[in-house]
């Protein structure tokens, strides 16, 4: 229980470190945060500088300030969009989904089809076949996502027409949703499956040759018995590391694959911001990755005490 | 009554280094409730011979002989009758306890295991049996000790733990495979106490491997002496204490506290590059011309069985 506190005070101070540094950060950046803001193109008179100023709480002290941004941020606003024209929090809200839409789906797919095959190809790793599917995986693992997205685009909806091109600025049915979603998922699970893949087959062949599994088969438990029963979960730690430790990663593989299929998530909310200088929106999209990042952290931290108990007796 | 019979076993192991032969024409049986100690010094081949019998070597190894139990040949089985002559019919105990259980999982699960995979019982059932296991390897509270994992456990704890799980089946043989190496005296002490139990409830035979001779005197019937790869001598263990018939097995006695302690001259040879005729004539205080020479075979006497040209 002492423990669980301590784990939960660790992110939390996390977080704080987190926020602080997105509030101090821009107010390092040479100029004039206003000019930061809109650009240096956009002339202003003075006038309606001060006014900016003040309706942004820009003329108080660093301290105010900083207490005003904490006020914001559990109030969940992050300012106001002057290029989307609407507050930044239901901006990301609404592209946030599309997102997940996109992300969850390929994690768990890639998570059920990358540790299967891995496990099952690490424990007959001498096999030709096996040999031959990882070079395969090799392969879609070092090819970069967007790369990946543009010869799929190119095969199955140049060629071939099976699906859309672009078009997803309106969400029509369920049938329509899942018709786009259909290639940039499959890239996604592709990618994904291949590092998952990589990752367990290594983690199978390094736990196969320990003791405990000698002595499962001793006890008579088939090969299947032996490699399900008791390597997998023991080869499955480091994976679920990996998971946490590369979500930024994962993320960042997932907005490029959305400016390539033009899908309203936050990769294209991102990279518009960005082309458009738009602050408020990088610095709310940032924090809400950091948040989901931290929680994914979380997250696998607490799976990592259930599954193997000598993390929670110990630390 | 043989219940397990092992005929001109040679196992040959390919490394990067030359050709390993680390058991050569080995040869003896296992009767039924017998405790035969198999006793050598590290690297001679008692290990191998265990691992071969329940045919969990690894891929480069080279068998070739006979191993018989109960009429059948272990090693021309199918991988599927394998499967299910281990721990049903022969059960193993590794060298290292904790490291032979698996750390995450619970150690009442991993007791009922064997239950749950040969003799498709429920769960409950295996649990009644797996606690009733313990409680006779002298575990107090067993419902206690069932919900923790074997890091939570001592060594000596977990040595316990195989014990009960190779009791789970009932098999006709047990093969303990160095029991108490890196155990404290203390520990080696309760451990032959628990093997006494586990000959009381069980009529198994063991298979005892170790390197420690006073082990092998509380608890054998017979003593298999190895040197090298090669079973230099076989007698009963009341006999081989008084009279131990290899020069070999001479050596290895006064090596015992209690008989000076002097502890062999010379090195056990390299398995690569291993010497011409008895392995053991370079260290060997009676040697002859004709040791260097040939491999002697093995003589049948009064005593027992013995290699070596003395007894010609």
């Amino acid at each position: 229980m002492k423990m669980r506190s301590k784990k939960i005070a660790r992110y939390l101070i996390a977080l704080f470190v987190i926020f602080s540094l997105n509030f101090i950060i821009p107010r390092l950046m040479p100029g004039d945060p206003i000019t930061n803001l809109l650009g240096e193109d956009y002339v202003m008179t003075e006038e309606s500088l001060q006014e900016l100023r003040e309706k942004m709480g820009l003329d108080e002290s660093l301290p105010i300030q900083y207490l005003n941004y904490w006020n914001g941020v559990f109030r969940f606003d992050f300012g106001y969009s002057y290029h989307f024209k609407g507050p930044v929090s239901s901006i990301i809200l609404s592209r946030m989904k599309w997102t997940l839409l996109l992300l969850i789906p390929s994690i768990l797919f890639s998570a059920i089809l990358g540790s299967l095959m891995g496990s099952i190809s690490g424990q007959k790793s001498s096999s030709n076949s096996y040999k031959t599917l990882t070079l395969i995986e090799l392969a879609f693992y070092s090819t970069p996502t967007f790369f990946l997205s543009l010869i799929f685009l190119y095969i199955f909806s140049f060629k071939l027409g099976l699906f859309p091109i672009k078009g997803f600025y309106y969400s029509g049915g369920i049938l329509d949703i899942l018709h786009h979603f259909f290639l940039p998922i499959s890239i996604m699970t592709i990618f994904l499956t291949s590092r998952n893949y990589m990752i367990m087959r290594g983690s199978v062949i390094q736990e196969k040759s320990k003791l405990y599994v000698v002595y499962a088969k001793a006890k008579g438990l088939s090969d299947r018995q032996v490699l399900f029963k008791h390597i997998f979960k023991n080869a499955s730690l480091p994976l679920l590391t990996l998971l946490a430790l590369d979500f930024g990663f994962i993320l960042s593989g997932a907005l490029f694959i959305e400016i390539i299929f033009s899908m309203n998530g936050m990769g294209n909310l991102i990279y518009e911001a960005l082309l458009s200088r738009d602050y408020p929106v990088l610095y709310g999209s940032f924090m809400i990755i950091s948040i989901m990042a931290v929680l994914a952290n979380a997250f696998v931290d607490f799976l990592y005490g259930i599954i193997d108990p000598r993390i929670s007796d110990s630390v | 009554m043989k219940i397990l019979e092992i005929q001109d076993l040679n196992v040959k192991f390919t490394t990067p280094i030359g050709e390993v032969y680390a058991v050569n024409n080995a040869s003896f049986s296992l009767n039924a409730n017998e405790t035969l100690a198999l006793v050598g010094e590290t690297g001679c081949g008692k290990s191998v011979i265990a691992n071969t019998i329940i045919r969990l070597l690894p891929q480069n190894a080279e068998i070739s002989g006979n191993i018989f139990y109960k009429g059948n040949n272990l090693l021309k089985m199918s991988d599927r009758e394998m499967e299910k002559t281990r721990q049903q019919e022969i059960a193993i105990i590794f060298q290292n306890p904790t490291l032979s259980l698996n750390p995450l999982y619970k150690i009442g699960d991993q007791i009922s295991e064997p239950l749950l995979v040969h003799k498709k019982i429920n769960k409950k059932e295996a649990f009644t049996k797996t606690k009733k296991l313990l409680k006779t390897m002298g575990f107090q509270n067993p419902s206690k000790f069932t919900g923790m994992y074997p890091h939570q456990l001592s060594g000596g704890m977990n040595q316990r733990v195989l014990l009960s799980i190779s009791l789970t089946l009932n098999p006709s043989i047990i093969i303990a495979d160095e029991p108490t190496k890196g155990l404290d005296n203390e520990l080696v002490r309760d451990i032959i106490e628990e093997f006494k139990t586990v000959n009381k409830i069980n009529n198994s035979s063991l298979l005892l491997i170790t390197h420690d001779l006073s082990i092998a005197r509380e608890l054998s019937d017979r003593i298999i002496i190895m040197y090298s790869g090669d079973i230099v001598e076989i007698t009963k263990t009341e006999s081989f204490f008084k009279n131990p018939l290899h020069p070999y097995s001479k050596i290895l006695l006064n090596s015992l506290p209690e008989r000076g302690f002097n502890p062999p001259k010379g090195n056990s040879p390299s398995m690569v590059n291993i010497p011409k005729g008895c392995k053991f004539h370079p260290r060997c205080p009676h040697k002859k011309k004709i040791c260097s020479e040939k491999t002697p075979p093995i003589y049948s006497i009064d005593e027992g069985d013995v290699r070596c040209y003395l007894f010609q």
